[in-house]
């Protein structure tokens, strides 16, 4: 598709600066924005805005479209509790708080970092774990069969996959 | 004429946009398939410990689905503990043999029993790893595990009496396999898979995996970890050793691994401690107390994860120098990271490789 050089031209956007310009400019139906600089942009017709809102949206889809692909847009790490094989519950990680499972467990969301701080397990390994963060992991009490793991996690950034105990 | 042109600039800055973005939209859609496969995670309990599964195609939930129902499966033939399983019902059979499943019983003492193919597999590869350590690692442990009891709360060193009254109950010789028959020459004698199971299963779901086309998907089963291929993006899986006797989730040693396994036996696993003397979870089937060993921990990474998971035991019973002997005698396609009393890691790969 070919366009004549005039169209272009004579749609084109021009900065407030020359006076004369400007006044001949509001003559007609033109929409006029201020810029940060104070100096206006004004658009002649309809079509003007439409040269901006148009490309703008395609850009925007396309940035939503990629992000969906990569799946990382949307990351955004949580705490889930797991009590046997049920989810106990689902809590930001960005929310610092103290939660309560049942009557055995007692964990800590603190910074960005989760801790067991309390079990009545005998092994007490669950509270003797290294606290899990938004890069993933988990801990584990075995003996009241509680797990705490985060979801949606930025794996990419933890130094290891997962640990071979 | 002001009309035409109006058209024409509708042509150029709508239509011709939007049709860009259309096309944009659709390559990046497309692009899904073959470019960045989807990922499902989960978490699930079987087998007394946490499986942790993370998936990556197309169809990755669907997948995890299918690992999870495997693992509820192999749970039902292959745990000790649960009533309903299928090992369970050989272990107990006592006073009801054959009627249940059909077996003929041979002499008054020699029971043979049908079993699945699962459970015979996971036997024979059991008693295959009992003949390679001259009967260290040993399947009929069950007994003497049940009575130290490492996971009860008061935990403590049981009554000499008692060790030997189990012990004379421990032999793997007086179990054989053959097809899927499964012959017991001792009434009293029963199954422990709990040194192979988890390697076991996680070789199963691996290869289920990839009868389903799946190319990368890590596995961790209760400490056992094995990855299938490469991460997506082609790199390598990188996999952390727990130190040993540090808080859980301590990284001590890190592995580059595709394709294989990376499994850690260790006195810090389960112990406890008595008049200042620590014990551990991994009994001798000679003494009927936990292993001497100048081992902390053992740590095998290799292809084969059921070969893998009974060795990292054979470690600790036997004791660094003689695993690597048999490592070498019997040709294992293995590496070892071996961490000594001193708290200190070294390396052992096979000559020759």
């Amino acid at each position: 598709m070919v366009f004549p050089e005039r169209t272009i031209a004579g749609n084109c956007v021009f900065l407030g600066t020359n006076n004369k310009e400007r006044k001949r400019d509001t003559a007609g139906s033109a929409v006029r924005l201020h810029s940060m600089t104070g100096k206006s942009i004004v658009f002649k017709k309809k079509a003007d805005i439409l040269l901006f809102l148009i490309p703008g949206m395609a850009a925007l889809c396309f940035l939503i479209l990629s992000g969906m692909r990569n799946g990382q847009t949307a990351v955004h790490p949580q705490l889930e509790i797991l009590t046997g094989n049920k989810v106990f519950g689902v809590y930001d990680l960005a929310e610092d708080q103290t939660i309560r499972i049942g009557d055995t467990n007692v964990c800590e969301i603190r910074d960005g970092e989760v801790r067991m701080t309390e079990a009545d397990c005998p092994d007490q390994i669950c509270v003797h774990s290294v606290p899990i963060t938004g890069e993933g992991g988990s801990i584990v009490c075995l003996p009241n069969h509680i797990v705490l793991r985060v979801t949606d996690a930025d794996h990419a950034k933890r130094e290891v996959d997962s640990i071979a105990e | 004429m002001r009309q035409k042109c109006r058209n024409r600039i509708w042509m150029t800055f709508f239509i011709v946009p939007v049709l860009i973005s259309l096309v944009f939209a659709g390559t990046v859609m497309s692009g899904c398939g073959e470019k960045a496969p989807k990922e499902a995670s989960g978490t699930g309990m079987y087998f007394d410990t946490v499986v942790d599964i993370r998936i990556f195609a197309e169809n990755a939930d669907e997948l995890l689905q299918g690992c999870f129902d495997l693992c509820e499966e192999a749970e039902k033939t292959l745990s000790a503990h649960r009533e309903d399983s299928e090992l369970y019902q050989l272990n107990h059979r006592k006073g009801q043999p054959a009627e249940n499943r059909g077996a003929e019983e041979a002499s008054s003492d020699t029971q043979t029993f049908e079993v699945s193919e699962e459970l015979a597999s996971c036997i024979r590869r059991g008693l295959e790893y009992a003949e390679m350590s001259g009967g260290k690692f040993d399947i009929t442990i069950l007994p003497l595990r049940d009575l130290w009891d490492f996971e009860s709360e008061n935990a403590a060193v049981p009554e000499q009496d008692k060790i030997e009254k189990e012990l004379a109950r421990v032999d793997y010789r007086k179990v054989h396999v053959d097809g899927l028959k499964v012959t017991f020459d001792d009434p009293e004698t029963q199954i422990d898979l709990g040194g192979i199971a988890k390697g076991y299963i996680s070789d199963r779901l691996k290869n289920w995996l990839r009868e389903q086309g799946c190319t990368s998907a890590l596995i961790n089963l209760g400490g056992n970890v094995s990855v299938l291929g490469t991460k997506p993006d082609g790199s390598s899986w990188n996999v952390g050793i727990q130190e040993p006797f540090a808080d859980r989730g301590t990284v001590f040693e890190t592995v580059e691994i595709d394709d294989g396994c990376v499994i850690s036996s260790g006195t810090y696993e389960r112990y406890f401690e008595q008049d200042g003397q620590l014990y551990h979870h991994i009994l001798d089937p000679v003494t009927g107390y936990p292993a001497v060993t100048d081992l902390q921990q053992a740590t095998v990474v290799g292809k084969d994860d059921v070969l893998c998971d009974a060795f990292s035991t054979i470690c600790i019973l036997e004791g660094q120098e003689e695993a690597e002997r048999i490592a070498e005698a019997n040709g294992l396609n293995v590496r070892i990271y071996f961490v000594g009393a001193d708290h200190e890691g070294a390396w052992f790969s096979r000559s020759g490789q």
